[in-house]
């Protein structure tokens, strides 16, 4: 500690490099994102559409599917490419083992050792062995799709512009099937677990927002909107979510309207929670925690509601269909511009590419949900500062308000490097 | 016996060779009784100041000044260091930029000139830097190799590289060569070791494994133009996840 400030170096439980400086005097707080950086719309640039999945996949490992089938939509999209309903079923499946296996790795590793006072899961295996090892089959049944599905658990291989280069078996199908329907009751555990944990207080008002399908969407959608009311196409993305430059991080921040906004679970059961399916709905009804909800704490529930939601359907999915071999549709290159987006675990990611004649990408843009809740991340952060450094500066006092703060990142589940890999910097 | 202690490690990168070690689920458990993990940040294991240690575990390439003053002390305290993932070993997809004009680079992902405050002029892998014991190579690194290294050393031993070329592998699957069905594939030059798994998937090899030892490049690159394949398509390749390395290969043609 200097100069009445405390610096809080390196938030561990989280992926990626980030950091928190709290201005005592002033009350000031500043989320900074010190993740090296990756460059990635830079390195995509002369990439052929062919060679892009391979890449992209690499800004997170976490949500690494999510990053390849918003990419091969946006090349899709670009270059006219239809895909069979079967891709379609198949891609939903990926992406939902995906969130499975995110939110359980969020729950149980990096977000409940803080609720029940430990410092790290390793710590807390040692007490609730029971629940450590359920979490670790929920995270397993992710990855069980996740590699079946796309070939691998981290950094998928069989999807491409055009579909799939590999068709799970039958004998696949039937394992992810019976996994689903063993690991149900994981998850109800799951969403107990999380209804009961003791959230601090924090209300904050914020809009959130998220994709608006038929379905609840956790997929490809062309609608977006907002808990204030409006609706915009999938085009006009750039006329919304716009990203402000901070210069002590290395990470944009999302801002509408001067004013932070929120994407992810949370987001998404405020806007879209009458389209659950039967079980999740009935669970999140009966609840003792009410929606809307403005705590964002209360995103790891929401993320627990989600678990139980997508279980449910990855189960409706593999029942009604039989998945047979087809190989990704043929592709001709031509010039084209596309954009696509996908509810993946964090929230909305966007992927806009413009490319040549021969395929070749001109122009790259991508916004992961991490850098859309960095704004609303840092004024819960002062928040949280006022309502302990109000009260006095005891060293008792700045260690809760320190434990409170990071508790509080955690449950926005930030993918740093996601967020650090976009980042536009402005020197002071 | 007394436990190894261990440590692991992440400069700039996905953190996927970490995950791959957390997708490790039930044999995690088995590790942390086998060895002392004293360090792991994406866990909340975090000593200050950096812990004396056996084997530090290193993922992802140096790309800011700071961290290489960091990396020397993790040099400094372990008495073995394995560079893990295709970013630690080689520099990884960021190391793309450094075949590109910076500026170039630098505008596209961040719309200014210059690249952020105390970035490294160079993106690399840690022996740049430091003296490594291990590559464990891989984007991402293979879990269960990453556990018979573990086990390997607790019993004191080390990792033997293979020696082969991922050609070796195919043809143990009786997988047909992608070359032969027109797709551009590494594989004859690539380390071995991920038991072909983009081959056996039908997609060519990318060399996330980095260059096998002795591979005879002039020959290889010969076969991959004859076949059509244009040299700005083999240079693209070539530059995905160990572009300084295969830097060498270029010149051939």
């Amino acid at each position: 500690m200097s100069n009445g400030s405390i610096y809080v170096d390196s938030i561990t439980r989280v992926e990626g490099h980030g950091s928190i400086e709290i201005d005592l005097k002033n009350k000031n707080v500043k989320l900074e994102i010190t993740e090296g950086a990756r460059f990635f719309e830079g390195i995509l640039k002369g990439r052929k559409y062919d060679e892009v999945q391979s890449i992209v996949t690499r800004i997170c490992a976490i949500c690494s599917s999510s990053h390849a089938l918003t990419s091969v939509k946006t090349l899709e999209n670009a270059l006219d490419v239809e895909t069979t309903e079967q891709t379609d079923l198949l891609r939903k499946l990926l992406l939902y083992g995906e969130i499975i296996q995110s939110h359980a790795l969020h729950l149980y590793f990096l977000s409940l050792p803080d609720f029940l006072g430990y410092e790290h899961a390793i710590a807390m295996a040692k007490d609730h062995l029971r629940e450590v090892k359920e979490a670790l089959r929920i995270k397993r049944l992710g990855n069980i799709i996740r590699e079946i599905i796309g070939g691998r658990t981290v950094h998928q291989i069989t999807t491409v512009v055009g579909g799939f280069t590999k068709i799970p078996s039958e004998r696949e199908q039937e394992k992810i099937l019976k996994e689903l329907r063993e690991n149900v009751k994981i998850a109800e555990n799951t969403v107990e677990i999380f209804e009961n944990v003791d959230y601090p207080d924090l209300e904050e008002k914020t809009e959130y927002i998220s994709l608006k399908s038929e379905e609840y969407p956790l997929y490809y959608s062309e609608k977006i909107h907002s808990s204030q009311g409006w609706e915009i196409d999938l085009s006009k993305y750039k006329d919304y979510i716009l990203e402000e430059l901070r210069p002590y991080s290395n990470a944009k921040f999302g801002v509408r309207d001067g004013r932070g906004y929120m994407v992810g679970a949370l987001a998404r059961l405020n806007l879209n929670r009458q389209q659950l399916n039967e079980k999740a709905k009935e669970t999140l009804e009966n609840s003792r925690i009410n929606f809307p909800n403005h705590n964002p704490y209360v995103n790891n529930y929401a993320q627990a509601i989600e678990i139980l939601h997508l279980m449910e359907e990855c189960i409706n999915i593999l029942e009604n269909n039989k998945f047979k071999p087809e190989k990704p549709v043929e592709i001709r290159p031509k010039a084209g511009e596309g954009i696509a987006a996908h509810e993946v675990p964090r929230g909305t990611l966007y992927h806009h590419y413009r490319l040549n004649r021969k395929g070749i990408i001109e122009y790259a843009n991508v916004i992961t949900p991490t850098a859309q809740n960095l704004f609303n991340m840092e004024n819960n952060l002062r928040k949280i500062a006022h309502k302990y450094l109000d009260k006095g500066c005891s060293k008792e006092t700045r260690n809760k308000m320190v434990f409170d703060m990071e508790k509080c990142i955690r449950a926005y589940d930030p993918c740093i490097s996601c967020s650090a890999h976009f980042l536009k910097v402005k020197y002071i | 016996m007394k436990k190894p202690k261990i440590a692991i490690y992440g400069f700039t990168g996905c953190s996927g060779c970490q995950l791959e070690i957390l997708d490790l689920e039930e044999a995690l458990l088995d590790i942390f009784n086998m060895v002392e993990i004293v360090n792991f940040e994406m866990v909340g294991i975090k000593k200050k100041p950096l812990p004396r240690v056996d084997v530090s575990f290193v993922e992802g390439s140096i790309s800011k000044e700071e961290d290489i003053k960091k990396l020397r002390e993790i040099r400094e305290k372990s008495r073995i260091v394995i560079a893990m993932g295709a970013c630690a070993c080689f520099g990884g997809v960021q190391g793309i930029r450094n075949f590109m004009d910076s500026k170039e680079a630098a505008r596209a992902a961040y719309g200014i000139d210059d690249c952020p405050r105390g970035s490294t002029e160079k993106i690399s892998g840690i022996d740049e830097y430091v003296k490594v014991d291990y590559y464990l190579p891989g984007c991402p690194i293979d879990r269960k190799e990453f556990l018979q290294l573990v086990k390997k050393i607790v019993l004191g031993r080390g990792l033997k590289p293979q020696t082969y070329p991922l050609c070796v592998e195919c043809k143990r699957k009786g997988i047909v060569c992608l070359l032969d069905r027109g797709i551009l594939c590494l594989g004859p030059i690539v380390r071995a070791g991920c038991d072909a798994l983009c081959p056996s998937l039908n997609r060519g090899c990318e060399g996330c494994r980095g260059m096998v030892a002795d591979a005879n490049l002039m020959e290889q690159i010969e076969i991959m133009k004859k076949m059509k394949f244009s040299k700005e398509e083999i240079i693209r390749k070539l530059r995905i996840f160990a572009a300084n390395q295969f830097k060498e290969v270029e010149k051939y043609l």
